[in-house]
């Protein structure tokens, strides 16, 4: 289940009533009792979590409570947690595998039908769909181009790849941004072709292939 | 020269960090460091950050990969920009920026919202690579070359917050800092809002696009009424009680709203508002009231009247019509004013949208408006003391309706219709006029009911009170000219008013004796004096004739200004003004509280 706390009903109505009727969110009060401890209530209320949004002027009844408590008891339950407020700039970052996210709500909520659907659809709950939308695929080939431009930064672009390096590109280049089954095909092909010891490949076909996967993927 | 580069902390074990060994020959390179970039929660504060941090090292060209964090953000070229405006705002030289990619250009045209900011004077691309950077550099075309940044800020593509309250916030927030930029406001409050809401991208593009010019005469200015002024406000806790209490710094300012977030309901906010303004009606001058108070203020299309602060003004002005309310808003929607105004909005103070910061004069013109706004009301807020009143008149006083004759029934008919008449027109200044002629009505009615016939030893007969009218028995003389008495309580010399230096005519100027003429000589109803009337009334009513020549005065200008078309009668000179409606309303107010006894209402007063 995605829940989604916010303050400003009026919002969320307008959105949700638009975009989103899905069984797999739930617009839900975070009501923890002084008296009980926040993870046990966490663990009672909301045990079948795979994500939280949460407004960042989130008003909790229990005062006792500060966001970050309730942050840190969802991420300790490897629940991703994305906090969203019109003032903030997207960013998303992942730590021990759980990702956490600061999400513009108007982005948030023009992604929140696409997100959703994902989840309805293939049962993955893709971050990043909230922050990009449909572009979210491009930007994990661009961050495969940043990493490998930044590997090879102090080399020419007729450098020719050796083992080390081909292995450093499949494993924490490759694996770390491409990530969806939906690029697994480029993915595949993209590890096949710099493994292929047949080949001798340079910085310059390095990043020609990836470009050519940004273009082929649009 | 002197190279900057930006370079971030990949945080891969194994990989190289950028540039470690980077050198150029005959040029200093400084690598500033950013980690954790994609863990910023307030990404332009981080930004503005690394500009500070980068002009210490003062640099002839600054290296910046566009990309910073997750790709599509393209935080690296948001960094260029605040670089870039933080300059301008500092009146720095531009210093040449080389952006580092990871794509071909083409790709980051097509994928970075903020490519258009390449095509920006001194801002060049190439590969995330050393030899690339090598090879600019050494190209010689990397150099400085002058500019005017106002011709290249349309590709500056920042856009504002996408969601409705979130645009709000921005006229809101721009609307503070511009303001308190003019009126020179540094406390603590504004000081932090600079620092945080100054930060963003999007406000440094606003401020170097409509750069605000000297205001320095704003600063000077001071509310010339005295009062008290109450600010309404969700958010006046988050830079408008700075405002104001710069604008009202001469006067008592009270504020509410900082608590209206923690409140449920617009009902909520409505009856803590209310019960504020009831508590202190009669020191409260002008309330000056934001329009949208709760997040459900903040739905699409909402109708004006669903506003919580249309809510308030209505209650204000069912309370007290005279209560002063200024509404101050960020909506130049027409529909919505027109709804205000018809339920009484006294006046309106639009915030500063960007938009509006078009015009470099709407800022100075802003704020003068202001001060003369609170200025006007202030100086209106008699009303809320003569709405008071005539309520209590129309309500407990001439509905009281015991086997009165009908000739007092009359009385109370016309009293009734002329001061619900007075009272609307003293509301304007244009018919303020109109507002004296019916409060004069209504003492002529008052002093022709209560006087009787004269003959040649008596110029006036008034009743004790209205049992001996009903009875027609004892009247009872009251002056006589031999007495002397009028004329003695003058304080000018029998029958002359200074205030007939406002005819136009030598002739009129030089007439005396006007009161006296008329009594000396009249022995029938036709010329028995109205002056006479009055003062009879006033003294035997109200037990002294202190504002007889006040209200001389006043009957003047009705019958020469008002009544007959005023050809005879310098109005420049001489203007219906607030003491004259305040001074009449009391005279009328005094005689029908102490003629007419209290009674339950029979209706309200609309």
């Amino acid at each position: 289940m995605i829940y989604l706390f916010e303050d400003r009903k009026d919002r969320m109505h307008q959105y949700l009533s638009k975009a989103v009727t899905s069984v797999n969110l739930k617009e839900v009060v975070f009501d923890c009792p002084y008296d009980m401890d926040v993870n046990e209530y966490i663990n009672n209320a909301f045990g079948d979590a795979r994500a939280i949004l949460y407004h960042s002027s989130y008003k909790l009844a229990n005062s006792i409570i500060s966001k970050e408590v309730v942050k840190d008891a969802f991420i300790k339950r490897k629940v991703p947690f994305i906090f969203f407020s019109g003032g903030l700039e997207n960013n998303y970052f992942e730590v021990s595998g759980v990702t956490q996210a600061y999400v513009n709500s108007g982005d948030m909520y023009k992604n929140l039908g696409k997100f959703i659907e994902k989840v309805d659809e293939t049962g993955e709950v893709v971050i990043p769909i909230l922050l990009y939308g449909s572009k979210y695929l491009i930007n994990d080939i661009l961050k495969a181009q940043k990493l490998n431009a930044r590997y090879f930064s102090n080399k020419k672009s007729d450098y020719p790849l050796n083992s080390d390096d081909k292995y450093i590109l499949s494993k924490k280049v490759i694996e770390v941004s491409l990530k969806s089954n939906l690029l697994l095909s480029y993915k595949t092909e993209y590890v096949n072709w710099l493994l292929d010891s047949n080949n001798t490949i340079t910085v310059a076909d390095v990043q020609r292939k990836i470009n050519d996967i940004l273009i082929n993927f649009q | 020269m002197k190279i900057i580069i930006y370079r971030e902390k990949i945080g891969i074990p194994d990989f190289p960090e950028s540039f470690s060994e980077f050198s150029i020959d005959n040029h200093q390179v400084e690598l500033i460091t950013i980690s954790d970039f994609d863990r910023k929660e307030t990404i332009d504060q981080e930004l503005s950050e690394l500009v500070s941090k980068g002009r210490v090292e003062t640099p002839d060209i600054l290296v910046i990969p566009v990309v910073l964090g997750s790709p599509l953000s393209y935080y690296g070229v948001r960094l260029a920009m605040h670089w870039r405006l933080d300059e301008v705002a500092d009146n720095l030289n531009e210093i040449p920026i080389i952006l580092l990619g990871d794509e071909d250009e083409a790709s980051f045209f097509r994928h970075c919202d903020y490519s258009t900011f390449l095509k920006t004077p001194q801002v060049y691309y190439t590969q995330f690579n050393e030899y690339s950077i090598t090879e600019l550099i050494e190209s010689g075309s990397v150099k400085h070359s002058n500019f005017k940044i106002n011709s290249t800020l349309e590709h500056y593509n920042v856009k504002p917050p996408a969601s409705y309250k979130s645009y709000h916030s921005v006229t809101n927030e721009w609307c503070i800092l511009r303001w308190a930029d003019a009126l020179k406001i540094n406390d603590e409050k504004i000081t932090s809002i600079r620092k945080t809401i100054g930060a963003s991208l999007y406000y440094k593009l606003l401020r170097c696009k409509y750069p605000i010019s000297n205001m320095d005469d704003l600063t000077q200015k001071i509310l010339l009424n005295k009062g008290t002024i109450m600010l309404v406000d969700d958010e006046v806790e988050k830079g408008w009680k700075s405002i104001f209490s710069k604008i009202c710094n001469n006067q008592k300012l009270i504020t509410i709203g900082g608590n209206f977030n923690g409140m449920e309901t617009s009902e909520e906010i409505v009856n803590f508002t209310m019960d504020k303004v009831k508590s202190c009606e009669f020191s409260l001058d002008v309330v000056i009231l934001d329009l949208r108070l709760s997040d459900n203020d903040f739905i699409d299309n909402l109708s004006p009247t669903d506003l919580t602060g249309y809510k308030i003004l209505k209650e204000i002005k069912e309370f007290n019509q005279g209560i002063q309310v200024i509404v101050i808003s960020a909506t130049s929607k027409i529909w919505n004013l027109l709804e205000l105004q018809k339920i009484g909005a006294d006046g309106f103070i639009m915030k500063e949208s960007p938009d509006l910061s078009i015009d470099p004069m709407f800022t100075k013109q802003s704020i003068s408006n202001i001060y003369s706004s609170i200025d006007n009301h202030l100086n209106r807020s008699f009303l809320k003391v003569i709405f008071k009143g005539t309520k209590k008149i129309i309500n407990q006083k001439l509905n009281y309706n015991q086997n009165c004759t009908s000739s007092l029934s009359d009385l109370k008919q016309s009293i009734k219709q002329n001061i619900v008449s007075a009272f609307i027109l003293g509301q304007n200044e244009v018919t303020i006029d109109y507002s004296l002629f019916n409060y004069i009505q209504i003492l002529e009615s008052y002093c022709k009911f209560f006087t009787s016939r004269n003959s040649d030893r008596t110029i006036a007969y008034v009743y004790n009170n209205l049992e001996d009218r009903k009875l027609k028995t004892n009247g009872i003389v009251i002056y006589e000219v031999k007495d002397n008495i009028i004329y003695s309580n003058y304080k000018y010399e029998k029958g002359y008013y200074k205030f007939q230096k406002y005819c136009k005519s030598e002739k009129d100027k030089q007439f005396k004796n006007y009161i006296y003429d008329k009594a000396e000589y009249s022995n029938d109803d036709r010329f028995f004096s109205f002056a006479l009337q009055l003062a009879a009334v006033l003294k035997i009513h109200l037990g002294n004739m202190n504002l007889m020549p006040k209200l001389m005065e006043l009957i003047f200008i009705r019958n020469n200004k008002i009544a007959h078309s005023g050809q005879n009668f310098d109005s420049n000179k001489r203007k219906v003004n607030k003491n004259d409606i305040e001074t009449i309303f009391q005279v009328v107010f005094s005689l029908i509280e102490r003629t007419f006894s209290s009674a339950p209402p029979l209706h309200t007063f609309p």
